[in-house]
């Protein structure tokens, strides 16, 4: 992967981002220890303290978890929840797209739930 | 113990005021980025830091104690900048070899092989070097001699960009290898940021802000949208930039006094985007009413 400097999301995002989408991929397995913030560093010729930063994310959201003197590691469920939380967040931001789009083109609630009870009906 | 600690710092050279009142303090083993436009002070700030000058008023501390001809401050801190001299007799292996007697970190066998890499010639003199190559012989003794404190001083100035690329990496490796405080003032922000964990912004000898890359990063967003909706917004918040075209409107406004959702930003048409690290420290010293048009009008 490589780093977007320029890119609106920070650094140690984009960070936690790659080591999510790792962890989804199973090229970090559950129990498994993850890259130093020196070994990121490396990797992607960044400060330690930002790659520090995108574990302590994952830490806090408890995707890792540490293991004293010996490094971080991949939660057991780390997998399974990234994926639910990724949906949610997808669907959630689609929505929020749908019904702007409803508004500006002046379309009514009841034809918006109409649409979307067709389509459901249409994929079934 | 700080490894440094400024307090109200000021600088004059005749009638030329070039710090005023700097009130700083940098403590850890980080990698500090000191920015800010041509003749700002940054190097006036440094050369005081590395002891070479003494300061009008205030003080200066480094690792407690007063760097101006001290001994102790001499041995673990070390200034590059491109008006590092050395004696016309030596040769650069001659050089490095009494750098090995005078630091006790020195790391001899690194400097041969950073120097192989950029093809420098050891048995040549200092100053037979082309500009590009004494300023990599320049950073990598700053970069082996390990010092605790280490301050670069437009290190890049006269390399080519494959050099330059290459020596950011240099720093970060050696600085992950051997951690150390490091000050790196450059123009090339853009192309360090990314190995940076502070930043000191400096303007007509002043600091302007000390922060995280992060931290500076969210100080200034960019916003678009149409001009009537944008106007609104604009009274609130302070406006750094803004450009009209079309009838939509680009402002750089501080972030911080902006107290709006995402949701409404969203419904009113304005989208937001962030700004490099580059950009915001230009923003920041950008003076009322520098505009380069206005010259043309």
């Amino acid at each position: 992967m490589h780093i977007h400097l320029d890119s609106t999301t920070p650094i140690y995002i984009q960070i936690a981002e790659w080591l999510q989408h790792e962890i989804i991929a199973n090229r970090l397995q559950a129990d498994e220890k993850v890259y130093s913030q020196y070994q990121l560093a490396e990797l992607f010729n960044i400060n330690p303290a930002t790659a520090g930063k995108g574990l302590t994310i994952l830490l806090e959201e408890q995707l890792l978890y540490k293991k004293r003197g010996l490094g971080m590691f991949v939660a057991t469920d780390a997998k399974d929840r990234i994926l639910s939380k990724r949906r949610n967040e997808i669907l959630t931001k689609m929505a929020q797209e749908i019904v702007l789009e409803a508004q500006r083109l002046l379309v009514s609630d009841e034809e918006l739930l109409a649409l979307i009870q067709k389509t459901q009906e249409e994929l079934k | 113990m700080n490894v440094i600690q400024c307090e109200k710092l000021s600088k004059k050279f005749g009638r030329l005021h070039a710090l005023q009142d700097i009130t700083c303090t940098i403590n850890g083993e980080k990698i500090i980025g000191v920015i800010g436009r041509n003749g700002a002070g940054k190097s006036t700030l440094l050369t005081i830091i590395a002891g070479f000058l003494k300061p009008t008023n205030g003080y200066c501390q480094v690792f407690n104690e007063n760097p101006f001809n001290n001994i102790q401050a001499a041995a673990n801190s070390i200034l590059i900048d491109d008006q590092l001299s050395f004696s016309d007799y030596l040769s650069l292996e001659e050089i490095l070899k009494m750098g090995a007697d005078f630091y006790p970190n020195w790391q001899n066998e690194l400097a041969y092989r950073l120097l192989h890499y950029a093809n420098i010639d050891l048995s040549v003199k200092h100053q037979q070097l082309s500009k590009g190559q004494m300023a990599t012989f320049n950073l990598v003794y700053g970069l082996v001699s390990r010092c605790a404190l280490t301050i670069l001083d437009e290190p890049m100035n006269g390399m080519d960009e494959a050099i330059r690329t290459d020596f950011y990496r240099a720093i970060l490796k050696e600085y992950i290898a051997f951690p150390r405080t490091i000050l790196i003032a450059s123009h090339h922000l853009q192309e360090m940021e990314s190995i940076l964990e502070e930043i000191l912004l400096i303007d007509e000898g002043t600091v302007v802000t000390h922060a995280s890359v992060d931290e500076l990063k969210e100080q200034l967003i960019a916003l678009s949208g149409p001009s009537d909706r944008m106007k609104s917004l604009l009274s609130e918040t302070d406006v750094y930039a803004q450009q009209i075209v079309g009838g939509v409107s680009t402002a750089i406004v501080d972030a911080s006094k902006l107290f709006i959702t995402e949701e409404m930003l969203r419904t009113k048409g304005i989208t937001k985007s962030a700004l490099t690290a580059s950009e915001i420290c230009r923003y920041l010293t950008n003076h009322k009413g520098s505009d380069i048009d206005a010259i043309f009008d």
